[in-house]
């Protein structure tokens, strides 16, 4: 596997340098062709550029990848770009640039878009994200996506863009939606609770081998709706870390669920009689 | 061994072996004592201990010297430590800023400027201690810079020929993060480009017209004399959506009648809210605000790290990784330390760091240590200097050469000094001396 991540730096940005650029120079040399991994790193003043001509230009260069699988947008932190700042784009011309991508991760959903989404063989599609629009969970919803094994999304908060209900979160976990998904993860949720108790019962979990419900605001009300539940018990692993249980509830997580990561315990924060949680992502 | 000192780069540093030391710090604490063992680890004399209290009450430095130890006519080598976390102190120094002590200001950098709310001597001395408040930091530094030019003088009167392990007027600049940054730009150090001249950032609209201004968009800001992750906010605005963030340990109790009330809190916070953020600013304009570019750093785990590295008589000693939950790194109680060999950091980087902590020491030729914060740009690895501390030594739990960081500097002095005596004058002065 070769890999390769193109970033623009600070002063690259200022002195004029485009990603689309160092897309466009990659494509030229020889090892273009080798080429099995792609992370665009950050662009350079993400939070006002687009990632939309470096899509345009990944499409247009798409044949002097012919052996790339995986893909990722975005791949930034906050020394270069807030999460949520990240401008994305439109990036459906992606799945039919690329049909022979099995992985997508995207970061950051502001203006992100998926359009309707159809791939044969894209196994895993991960978005990191403060906050997911409802129209990509729709998308989502809607995919045609039959090899996808993993399915990963930071829901967020609706301070940094996550406009939906329970119900959109889970349109994207209908059982058979994507027949061969053994990797669910709906994270770093303010309404993580709602998501544990909606998902519990779920026939979706008899196929899973991985629900990841970490990184977000459960506390003991959805580890109730956990532990209540055959199908969880049953599940190989169940990512739990970052939480706001009771260390009661902890341990008794710990003890029944053993296949449970409930590490990285938050304490939930009281002010003017108001409790407060925080997903992981967007503190 | 002393052969080696011919030609030494620091000419008149007296020697180690014959020269006390006469250490200006708290009488006790964790600083005094490293120093201390130190010394008589390598088999040198203790200290002659100084302190801040006793200036502070008004008792002449030889008197007190003398007093300690130090035989009449001696000079001694003066190393001041680090005045903090000792509100007795603080409350005198914030005392000695007021306004009834106003004499010229020589020792203090930028000094036309007007320190905020000042507090006449009697409502300083008045204050409580309130442990994560901060108390008036510009005239605390004020008052800071008089007590360091009336240790000079009362040095020199008494001991004409004594030396200062950090020139008074070194540890002021290496302290004012303003006159710091200023002082290794003209000496061509690489520091992060400064956002603005602190004097044309009178509060939260100029600082936000210079960023959109000069499309600097990520900036820190800092407290001009803090320490630590004290004062430090990191700050954005998005010129597309307006948004603005600051990530600050900070906070504020607003009140409409008098003062508000700033702290530095445990916890790093982000804060979206405009008004917020320009009270905070304020109160960093107010005192005095450094404004740089806010460098992407390196990171390990997704974490940013930054460097702190010793460096003492013009050689690189210990080095310490901090990496941060957090864009503020130096956050003594949320960082976590690795070594410089489990920091994912190249060799090439990490001596690029070494180097430039050196060049900011050849900055301040008449002083002869700091703990100096280096960050790395982590895409091309360039460091860049965040901080100079001339009390940065106390760095627990880390060796280099088999040394804590008081011995270590212990052994370079004595590696260091005595370069203007011949072998067989240090000899003999050194048996003199051993009686």
């Amino acid at each position: 596997m070769t890999e390769i991540k193109l970033t623009i730096g600070y002063d690259e940005y200022e002195d004029g340098q485009k990603m689309e650029t160092l897309i466009a120079e990659l494509a030229e040399k020889p090892e273009a062709a080798q080429l099995s991994s792609l992370i665009i790193g950050s662009w350079g003043g993400a939070y006002e550029d687009s990632s939309e001509s470096i899509v345009a230009e990944l499409v247009r260069q798409k044949d002097r990848f012919p052996a790339l699988r995986s893909l990722f947008v975005g791949d930034m932190d906050y020394e270069e770009c807030e999460v949520s700042w990240i401008m994305q784009s439109n990036l459906n011309p992606l799945f039919a640039a690329f049909p022979e991508l099995r992985s997508l991760t995207i970061k950051g959903s502001t203006d992100l878009a998926l359009g309707e989404v159809r791939h044969a063989k894209l196994e895993e599609l991960i978005i990191i994200c403060g906050g997911l629009g409802k129209s990509v969970l729709a998308s989502i919803a809607a995919a045609e996506l039959p090899a996808l094994k993993k399915l990963e999304l930071y829901i967020g908060v609706d301070n940094y863009g996550f406009d939906g209900g329970i119900e959109d979160v889970m349109s994207v976990a209908k059982p058979g939606l994507f027949p061969n998904l053994t990797y669910l993860g709906l994270k770093d949720s303010e309404i993580q609770d709602e998501i544990a108790v909606a998902i519990a019962q779920s026939d979706i979990l008899d196929n899973l081998e991985t629900l990841d419900l970490s990184d977000g605001t459960l506390s003991d009300e959805g580890a109730e709706a956990l532990l209540a539940s055959e199908k969880i018990r049953r599940l190989p692993q169940l990512d739990l870390h970052y939480h706001f249980m009771s260390e009661a509830m902890t341990r008794r997580v710990a003890t029944e669920l053993p296949n449970a990561d409930v590490s990285d315990r938050q304490e939930t924060e009281k002010y003017d009689g108001e409790e407060y949680r925080y997903p992981a992502l967007t503190e | 061994m002393i052969g080696q000192n011919a030609g030494s780069p620091f000419p008149g540093l007296p020697d180690a072996r014959i020269t006390p030391l006469l250490l200006i710090a708290h009488a006790d604490g964790e600083r005094t004592d490293g120093l201390r063992r130190a010394r008589l680890s390598l088999g040198l004399p203790e200290p002659i201990i100084v302190s801040y209290e006793q200036l502070l009450a008004g008792v002449p430095l030889h008197a007190a010297a003398e007093k300690a130890g130090l035989p009449t006519g001696t000079a001694p080598f003066i190393r001041l430590d680090a005045p903090g976390e000792h509100f007795g102190v603080e409350r005198a120094l914030i005392a000695l800023g007021s306004p009834e002590h106003d004499d010229g200001d020589s020792l203090l950098p930028l000094r036309e400027r007007r320190d905020p709310y000042r507090l006449s001597e009697k409502a300083a001395l008045s204050l409580q201690e309130q442990p994560i408040r901060l108390m008036h930091p510009s005239q605390w530094f004020r008052g800071f810079c008089r007590l360091l030019d009336r240790i000079r003088g009362e040095a020199l009167q008494a001991w004409p020929q004594a030396r200062f392990w950090h020139d008074p007027a070194d540890i002021a600049t290496m302290f004012d993060k303003r006159a710091c940054h200023r002082h290794l730009s003209a000496a061509g150090v690489k520091v992060p480009t400064l956002l603005a001249e602190p004097e044309t950032l009178t509060g939260y609209e100029a600082v936000r017209e210079a960023m959109l201004g000069k499309r600097i968009h990520r900036v820190f800001l800092k407290l001009a004399f803090g320490s630590g992750a004290s004062g430090i906010i990191a700050y954005q605005i998005n010129p597309k959506t307006g948004a603005e963030i600051a990530t600050t340990t900070m906070g504020a109790e607003v009140y409409v009648q008098r003062p508000g009330i700033f702290y530095n809190s445990k916890k790093v916070r982000s804060l979206t809210d405009s008004e917020s953020i320009r009270t905070l600013i304020g109160y960093l304009c107010g005192h005095g605000i450094h404004a740089e570019r806010w460098i992407p750093k390196a990171s390990l785990d997704g974490r940013p790290l930054d460097l702190r590295q010793l460096v003492a008589f013009g050689e690189a000693g210990h080095t310490v990784v901090r990496v941060g939950e957090s864009p503020i790194t130096n956050l003594h109680l949320r960082s976590q330390r690795v070594t410089p060999a489990a920091s994912g950091l190249s060799d090439e980087v990490l001596t690029a760091a070494k180097n430039e902590a050196l060049a900011v020491m050849r900055a301040f030729p008449a002083s002869f240590s700091a703990g100096i914060d280096v960050l790395t740009e982590r895409h091309t690895g360039q460091p860049y200097i965040a901080d100079v501390n001339p009390f940065g030594d106390l760095l627990r739990r880390v060796l280099h050469d088999g040394l804590d960081p008081y011995a270590w500097e212990m052994q370079r002095w004595t590696e260091s000094g005595g370069a203007e005596a011949d072998t067989d004058t240090i000899g003999s002065l050194q048996g003199g001396t051993q009686e």
